[in-house]
């Protein structure tokens, strides 16, 4: 990550968003390199979206088990009446648009995106935004409360250990991040569940689910702290990952900072070092890491799947890896487009984020 | 001035001695993957035997098909054999001695099936290496193709190229992973080819950028003046100055490609049974978490120890380049 000296674009530049698609011309790409860098941004959208939308619709047409023969699979389990099967078929092919040619299907398809009606689930025929709107907030918690912690702890240390930099206490940080980046999740998972859930060892914590039998009728503090018990372990499990990578993140964007002129200049104007560490130094650090939690949100709604998993939570995560075994193809389409849509979104928010912060960005070379 | 670079970057590489002793654990984990039929196997390595000098454990003889080497270890029923250290073969079960601990006779427990975990660890390392170096391999590849193109063309196929990388970005990884060996038959090869095709983005994006810094440099002016061939310029010219971030980047890939692989097996995804794999050994032990810790112990422990080898490599490979390109 470079930082680029002022161009000229100064401030008042921000003031402008948002922007009048309308005015879009190379006077604006001349005079206002910003907002012709915010214009082309929102725009390139839309070809990744299309993308996106095919990618997804094509797949979907290419899996094995369509709509159809699962249909008369189900009419065959359950020994309906003895039909016609060629006309069944004709009349499912018209239900179903088979007869229109692809690129019908195709804007059909796409408006049942826009409606969020990614149809139903071949599993329960609950539709499938239903399934993932009910996961959402599972999700969300976990990952939330894991991403606070993780970002609460890994500033601090970033910006204590280049301040520190090269002592032993930097060095035994660095050996620490370093091994709990290399630590794989499931195994810690595993291992913490040996030791800390019942079995031959300690009994401190439930071994799975969001919380106790019967929970909700508690008030509301024991249900809370019935929650947070449950919690504990795959909160853990997640932070200690984000941790190891935010911390270095954290640290190499405040190595990158202190290594600048105006830091420099800052310490010869004879600053005290903690007005040049934190007025000076720490705000412009933070930049990256705060741009970068914009590209985190996705990830947040859609869970983990590995840690979901083992600790059997209801979650986005969880979601998926039992649509991928039991191939119920239109949770795992739903579920992909959902996705899909939020990455580029964090992405398009995250690159908006890093433009709007930081007024210092050459826009020439974007 | 000959192999000056990669001669620095040794002399470099060598002040860290993390690094270099990382290298000699990733040295002794291919050493071990290579001799695992002679490390753990049922067979012995030399068996002397009517005079005849034999090595049933890395040869096949045709004579030995019925033979049952482990009664005859048990029996001493035989006249000079050398037999390796770990006496059981992977898929060696022993329905005697289930789910036991630790013990002189199985260093590291047996699993459900009474199979020995250490010999399954030791051909395990064998799937690790192997997926972790093809799956890399193909995302180098396809990275450094796509890559170079983008940057050396620019225009509209990088405006193209970047669309397609933003959208390879915006698919969750471990589900598109996860839903490719799905559909595709189970097999290692799926696997490598799974990761393969997904990784390649940020390889591609760091060729990219560096075609596009050495694009206008003068070397690249002067080979385009003398009239070479396109590919000749980008494969010839251009490629071999990109190529070190390149490196570094792939021994972080293949410490990445080792933890996907046995997060995949560990999900139940991965390499078919009954082939030994650290992941599927670590699956195998959700089933008895309450006390079978050998079984989530070593497996996860193999994992642990080999990813840091390859991410304290590439550490090392790191400094010692931006050390080289600070001269």
């Amino acid at each position: 990550m470079r930082y680029f000296p002022p161009q000229g674009v100064g401030h008042p530049e921000i003031r402008c968003f948002p922007i009048v698609i309308s005015r879009f011309s190379f006077y604006i790409v001349l005079r206002y390199p910003m907002r012709a860098y915010l214009i082309k941004r929102l725009l390139l959208v839309i070809p990744t979206l299309i993308g996106i939308s095919l990618i997804v619709f094509f797949i979907s047409q290419l899996i094995p088990g369509s709509p159809i023969s699962m249909q008369i699979y189900q009419l065959s389990q359950a020994g309906g009446p003895a039909t016609d099967t060629q006309q069944l078929v004709e009349e499912l092919r018209r239900q179903y648009d088979f007869d229109k040619p692809i690129s019908v299907r195709y804007l059909k398809w796409l408006k049942g995106m826009f409606t969020l009606d990614f149809g139903t689930s071949i599993k329960d025929r609950k539709p499938v935004w239903d399934k993932i709107a009910e996961r959402i907030p599972v999700s969300l918690q976990i990952s939330f409360i894991s991403l606070f912690l993780a970002y609460l702890i890994a500033v601090p240390i970033g910006v204590f250990s280049s301040v520190k930099q090269g002592t032993w206490m930097d060095n035994g940080i660095t050996v620490i991040l370093f091994i709990l980046y290399s630590l794989p999740s499931f195994w810690v998972a595993t291992l913490l569940m040996m030791f800390f859930c019942g079995g031959e060892f300690w009994d401190l914590f439930p071994i799975a689910g969001l919380s106790s039998r019967g929970a909700e009728d508690l008030p509301f503090w024991s249900w809370l702290g019935d929650r947070v018990w449950h919690l504990v372990l795959p909160v853990a499990c997640m932070t200690y990952t984000s941790l190891a990578y935010l911390s270095r993140y954290a640290k190499t964007g405040m190595l990158e900072v202190i290594r600048q002129d105006y830091i420099t200049t800052a310490r010869a104007k004879g600053l005290s070092e903690k007005t040049v560490i934190f007025k000076h130094a720490f705000r412009n650090s933070l930049i990256p890491i705060i741009t970068l939690a914009a590209l985190l949100v996705p990830a947040m709604l859609g869970g983990s799947v590995i840690i979901e998993t083992i600790f059997n939570l209801p979650g986005m995560g969880q979601l998926s890896f039992e649509a991928i075994l039991s191939r119920d193809y239109p949770v795992i389409m739903g579920i992909t487009t959902c996705t899909a849509v939020l990455t580029l979104a964090g992405l398009l928010l995250s690159d908006l984020l890093y433009v709007l912060i930081d007024p210092r960005i050459s826009f020439e070379s974007r | 001035m000959k192999q000056s670079f990669s001669r620095l970057v040794w002399r470099q590489f060598k002040q860290r001695r993390m690094s270099v002793a990382a290298l000699g654990v990733v040295i002794l984990l291919f050493a071990i993957a290579l001799l695992a039929s002679a490390l753990a196997n049922d067979r012995p390595i030399a068996l002397k035997r009517e005079g005849r000098w034999t090595f049933p454990a890395l040869v096949y003889y045709p004579e030995y098909v019925g033979t049952d080497f482990t009664e005859m270890r048990e029996a001493k029923d035989y006249g000079w054999a050398l037999f390796p250290p770990i006496p059981y073969r992977p898929t060696q079960t022993d329905l005697d001695l289930i789910l036991e601990g630790p013990s002189a006779a199985h260093w590291l427990g047996t699993d459900s099936t009474g199979r020995d975990v250490l010999a399954r660890m030791i051909y395990g390392s064998r799937i690790s290496l192997t997926v972790g170096f093809v799956a890399v391999g193909i995302y180098v590849l396809i990275g450094i193709l796509v890559g170079a193109i983008a940057g050396y063309f620019g225009g509209v196929i990088d405006m193209l190229f970047q669309r397609v990388v933003e959208i390879f970005m915006c698919f969750p990884t471990l589900i598109l992973i996860i839903a490719v060996v799905a559909i595709l038959p189970p097999s290692i090869y799926t696997v490598m080819i799974a990761i393969g095709l997904t990784g390649w983005t940020g390889v591609a994006r760091l060729v990219r950028g560096e075609f596009l810094k050495l694009r206008s440099q003068e070397f690249v002016v002067a080979a385009e003046a003398l009239g070479l061939s396109t590919p000749r310029v980008i494969f010839r010219h251009i490629l071999p100055n990109a190529l070190a971030p390149v490196f570094v980047s792939a021994t972080f890939g293949v410490a990445g490609a080792i933890l996907l692989e046995s997060a995949l097996s560990f999900l139940g995804f991965g390499v078919p049974p009954p082939t030994p794999s650290w992941g599927e050994i670590l699956s195998q032990s959700r089933d008895y978490v309450d006390f079978a810790w050998w079984l989530t112990l070593f497996p996860g422990l193999a994992i642990f120890v080999t990813i840091t080898a390859y991410n304290l490599v590439g550490e090392g490979l790191r400094e010692a380049i931006d050390a080289r390109l600070k001269f």
